[in-house]
């Protein structure tokens, strides 16, 4: 059943099943408003439209590219790539979802927006899907992490089939709705990223040109290819170098090693720069926050190269 | 969960693709750039002004030793390294310590066979398991309490 608060006009779900007769009212998440909950055999009430309306389901649900950004390795540039390069796709024209799931929730702050709702409510079933995101930018929504999301886990974990899929089925919903769904994962290697994994076609791993980092990039490549061992449609298809420092002798030389491996897959480089670290204190993006900077440039360089057009932002 | 299990535990099989090839070249590399990197780090000037290059091969072991006598052997280096010796400060790492005590307890049993200290403790120390429980040998990866 979803019933809809009178206040905010937002729609919540709920399972009639497991309501007892004794729970008369609800609370909105939204706006903290109270309501009685409309009984089954109440006049509908013609469901309101979602205030911002999401884009229209023109591209086909096969058109719709899902890449990953991951790797195990802490602090290495994850969600600073996948923020940016959401953003970036969604300034070059294209209908973008952010989807973060990290119990960090990083994404919401570097974006400058505190949401009500995210994946956790997505995967628990407590909102309708479109309540679940919010609008972050022109083209780009976010559908949110955080602390909430270590239930979801253990949710997941709790399951004894199909646990890898709990993902891909609460993202069903938005198939065909946007053009790209790039997804932030967190760091370590948990049932969640296991998800990712299995939801996203693509993956692009952002490396920090260190040892340490070498290091995790074997381990995240190894345990990338035993998932690929159940989802074969599932590829490494970008390797985005991160804080290369001119200056630091070995990081140069771990660049040229890593392109002489993964050739055409290896994507420019992310630049150290310092306004990329201070953009997220702002709530935002590198383009808004800086952009002259060499942060910027850099990852106006990666949207083109996903997107395969040279011409976009310039 | 079992899908998931394998995937969690790292004993899911893994494919045969180009991915492999970028695996064991990625692994090779590291290796070289870990061995580079850690006898360059204790060349440097500032951190051991005088310490010689040792040119014998060494290896990396793993046998079982009591938490006591590690904490023992931490303890050892602590005083050495404060202990000053005819000028000489007694900066030694725990590995060098471990090869010069064991180099001259093995010297002595060489020499002095059933009469050495090593031979004599280590007779002690079969005569008491063995009245104790029928087994002195510890199982790789067993605890030893
Ligand atoms: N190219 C860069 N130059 C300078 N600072 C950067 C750069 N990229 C990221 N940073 C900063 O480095 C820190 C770590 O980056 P980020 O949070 O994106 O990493 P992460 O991989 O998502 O970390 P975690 O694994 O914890 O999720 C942040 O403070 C970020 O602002
Ligand atoms: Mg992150």
């Amino acid at each position: 059943m979803i019933i809809v608060c009178p206040s905010c006009k937002r729609q919540h779900k709920v399972d009639e099943s497991r309501l007892s007769d004794k729970v008369k009212a609800a609370k909105c998440v939204f706006c903290g408003h109270k309501f009685p909950i409309p009984k089954p055999g109440d006049v509908e009430t013609e469901p309101p439209a979602v205030a911002e309306a999401l884009p229209a389901a023109e591209a086909t649900a096969s058109s719709m590219r899902r890449i990953a950004v991951s790797l195990s390795k802490g602090g290495v540039g994850k969600t600073t790539t996948a923020v940016n390069l959401a953003a970036g796709l969604a300034l070059a024209g294209f209908n973008v979802l952010l989807v973060d799931t990290d119990t960090q929730g990083q994404a919401s702050y570097m974006l400058g927006v505190k949401p009500k709702a995210g994946l956790t409510e997505l995967m628990t079933g407590e909102l309708i899907p479109q309540e679940c995101l919010v609008k972050a930018r022109e083209r780009l929504w976010l559908l949110a992490g955080g602390r909430a999301l270590a239930g979801v886990k253990r949710l997941i974990a709790r399951k004894d089939f199909r646990g890898e899929m709990t993902l891909s089925e609460a993202l069903t919903p938005f198939e065909g709705q946007f053009d790209y769904v790039v997804v932030d994962t967190s760091p370590g290697w948990d049932v969640l990223t296991i998800n990712v994994l299995f939801y996203v076609r693509e993956v692009l791993i952002p490396v920090s040109l260190e040892v340490m980092t070498i290091q995790g990039l074997l381990e995240f490549s190894r345990s990338l290819a035993s998932v690929q061992n159940y989802h074969r449609d599932l590829t490494l298809k970008y390797v985005v170098p991160t804080f290369l420092d001119k200056r630091v002798k070995q990081s140069e030389e771990i660049l040229q090693q890593l392109t002489s491996y993964y050739n055409s897959r290896m994507c420019p480089p992310i630049r150290y720069n310092v306004r990329l670290s201070e953009a997220p204190g702002y709530g935002k993006t590198i383009y808004e926050y800086a952009p002259g900077s060499p942060g910027a440039k850099d990852y106006r360089d990666l949207v083109r190269r996903v997107a395969g057009n040279d011409e976009l932002l310039s | 969960m079992d899908i998931m299990g394998a995937l969690l535990k790292g004993e899911a099989p893994k494919i045969t693709t180009e991915e492999n090839d970028i695996i064991e070249r990625l692994a090779f590399y590291l290796r070289r750039l870990e061995h580079r990197n850690a006898p360059d780090a204790a060349k440097d000037p500032q951190v051991f002004p005088v310490r010689p290059k040792d040119a014998r091969p060494k290896k990396k072991v793993t046998y079982y030793l009591t938490k006591l006598i590690i904490q023992q052997l931490e303890k050892a280096q602590q005083k050495l390294a404060e202990a000053e010796s005819e000028g000489i400060k007694l900066k030694i790492s725990k590995s060098v310590i471990v090869e010069t005590a064991l180099r001259a307890a093995l010297q002595e049993l060489e020499a002095k066979g059933p009469r050495s200290r090593l031979h004599r403790i280590l007779r002690d120390v079969c005569r008491r398991t063995k009245e104790a429980q029928p087994t002195a040998m510890t199982k790789p990866g067993e605890d030893v309490t």
